[in-house]
């Protein structure tokens, strides 16, 4: 039997799955065009492709195909009270995408979804009605979260949605979004305005946790580069050393990651800095031990004690970034 | 370490089948159903219809581990809607439909191929006008079936499905029996390319690197300690993980002892699966 496993793979986005409902959606043909080589496939529903069972999640991910849909209501959903969303009294999430470009170990996405295609919902302007509703029956501002479920900057070279959200954002000064990363691709957005109550985010570790964990995601430099241009540009720029991976010797690796972060970025010019550990519901956790058995995560003891937390995280943050300013993930919620 | 794995044709006719055998120097293999053989490849000839093709597509997979199968594939004839689709030309499915049920079905297309794609409905008894047939691709009476009986032993990634095009709706009749099966002979080289293509992207799945030695391994462990199958469950994980994390290392070696309870049982288990986990 004779194969190549070198060109053995169809190439990413091949194949692009099209809702008969979206079909003529101006952001269905604008994307569609962007890819004249995909073979398009036209389907009822995203569920129909995005939910199967058995799917390959690690097998898909080497070659992931695009799903353009509809989002049905609700457009608009709470974040649970777990996820300690700093002050924001009221904290909602969108979801304009379901899926992620890169392909992190210690992604909860990998539990949560049986397919590795990306969903994009082309229909955000009906999602940023509701926000829009949301943010009027408030009396305070309301966060919304645009990545929760996926990393949006990463894929805005397929997606090309950011500009819309920003645009959104500055005719809703009641409503906070945060685009939460782990690209370089701030050139993507470098010609917006930037805006006050529109927060990037950069997901930081250390480069030895990149490699072993963030398949695909870009380096250190690579993020911190792009901070730094948003910072300069005026942006409002958050900081997440979130999930703190243990690695061996993980102590000395994040105390180099907090000296080079604060040695290339302007601590004080941050909006602020959030952290904390490893964790994930238990069922997802279980999914992806089973999925992932190669993973060290899900079978070494990834548990940092509260002592060596804030010993080496929370003081090592100290050093250079005022206290009001760091958000620490607290699990006796 | 890649275990080479089984391809298993379903075919409905015995002129579909013919080209595949010839092809692959097939031999007939014993059995209620017409089967042929030549290891990794494995035929059976479903006859015509849904039932024939679910009932054929589960009695060739059930015969193997669904970790050894490499690929499960339709391989038939089907009618074009339209005349802009060539008589004789061959097509890689890429969605399913069962006009019967409205139910549609995606096999996970991982592998680079030669073919053209497009999609194939699914209907109860034949098709010969245009008056209910989907307005493009082909039609069929096995494909959904085939699909449906395949997933319950292997996921989407697994199933390929190929036809080749005998007739129009609009157009009949068709091309003959012998025409049909020289051109699915002369689509064989490129079918099979998706085919090993397919099983070559499966390969680089480290959860599913094991070989039929690992097989054998586990299927030993698992009678000498009679495990339960949430253990045999996690026999897999870890084995799976040692030969990913310790790739050129043999597994820890397993000296079968005589277990006279559960409690023993357990703990013999639980040191081996930390020697595996280290």
């Amino acid at each position: 039997m004779q194969s190549s496993s070198k060109s053995c793979f169809a190439k990413p986005l091949s194949h692009i799955y099209i809702e008969h409902a979206i079909a003529t959606h101006p952001r269905t043909v604008s994307l569609v065009h962007r890819f004249p080589d995909a073979q398009n496939v036209y389907i009822d529903s995203y569920k129909h492709v995005f939910n199967r069972s058995h799917q390959n999640f690690d097998l898909q991910k080497k070659t992931p195909k695009l799903i353009l849909a509809q989002k049905q209501v609700p457009h608009v959903y709470p974040f649970s009270e777990k996820c300690q969303m700093a002050a924001f009294e009221k904290a909602v999430y969108v979801t304009p995408v379901l899926g992620c470009r890169f392909d992190c170990d210690f992604c909860f996405l990998h539990g949560m979804y049986n397919s590795a295609n990306p969903v994009i919902f082309v229909n955000i302007e009906e999602m940023q009605t509701e926000l829009s509703q949301k943010a009027a029956e408030s009396n305070t501002p309301l966060f919304v979260s645009l990545s929760y479920e996926t990393d949006l900057l990463a894929l805005e070279p397929i997606c090309e949605m950011l500009p819309d959200w920003i645009a959104f954002s500055r005719r809703s000064p009641n409503l906070f979004f945060e685009c939460r990363t782990r690209s370089g691709l701030f050139q993507k957005i470098a010609k917006e305005k930037p805006q006050q109550n529109f927060l990037l985010s950069w997901s930081l570790n250390p480069d030895e946790i990149i490699t072993q964990f963030e398949h695909g995601a870009p380096n250190l430099n690579s993020r911190l580069r792009a901070a730094r241009q948003a910072l300069a540009a005026g942006w409002p720029v958050r900081l997440c050393f979130d999930p703190i991976i243990p690695i061996p010797d993980w102590q000395s690796s994040y105390r180099r990651l907090f000296k080079h972060v604060f040695d290339t970025l302007p601590a004080r010019q941050l909006y602020d800095v959030t952290t904390g550990p490893f964790r994930m519901g238990s069922d997802f956790f279980k999914r992806i031990r089973k999925q992932r058995p190669w993973c060290d995560l899900y079978y070494k003891e990834m548990i940092i004690g509260t002592d060596s937390f804030n010993n080496v995280i929370v003081e090592g943050l100290q050093q250079y970034v005022p206290m009001e300013k760091v958000v620490i993930w607290k699990s006796q919620l | 370490m890649t275990a080479i794995r089984q391809i298993l044709f379903i075919a409905a006719l015995p002129f579909e089948a013919a080209s595949v055998r010839r092809h692959l120097d097939m031999a007939p293999s014993n059995g209620v159903l017409s089967a042929f053989t030549n290891p990794p490849y494995h035929l059976v000839v479903s006859g015509v219809g849904k039932a024939h093709a679910a009932a054929a597509t589960g009695a060739l997979c059930s015969q193997f581990d669904p970790d050894a199968i490499g690929a499960v594939v339709n391989i038939g004839v089907a009618g074009a809607v339209s005349d802009a689709i060539p008589i004789g030309s061959t097509w890689l499915i890429n969605q399913i439909h069962d006009a019967a049920t409205a139910r549609s079905y995606y096999p996970d297309m991982l592998a680079t191929h030669q073919l053209n794609e497009t999609q194939v409905t699914t209907f109860d008894r034949p098709v010969s006008s245009t008056v209910n047939a989907p307005k493009g691709g082909l039609v069929d009476m096995e494909a959904s079936a085939f699909f449906e009986a395949a997933s319950m032993f292997v996921g989407p990634e697994k199933i390929i499905c190929v036809k080749v095009v005998s007739d129009v709706l609009q157009h009949p009749p068709r091309i003959s029996t012998k025409q049909m099966s020289a051109a699915i002979e002369s689509a064989m080289p490129n079918i099979l390319t998706v085919v090993h293509n397919s099983c070559a992207c499966i390969a680089q799945n480290p959860a599913m690197s094991l070989n039929e030695s690992h097989h054998e391994y586990m299927a030993g462990i698992s009678k000498a300690l009679r495990l339960t199958r949430t253990q045999q469950i996690q026999l897999h994980q870890a084995v799976t993980r040692f030969i990913h994390m310790h790739p050129s290392t043999p597994l820890p070696a397993f000296i079968p002892q005589q277990i006279k309870s559960s409690r023993e049982r357990n703990h013999c288990f639980a040191e081996l699966q930390q020697e595996l986990l280290r």
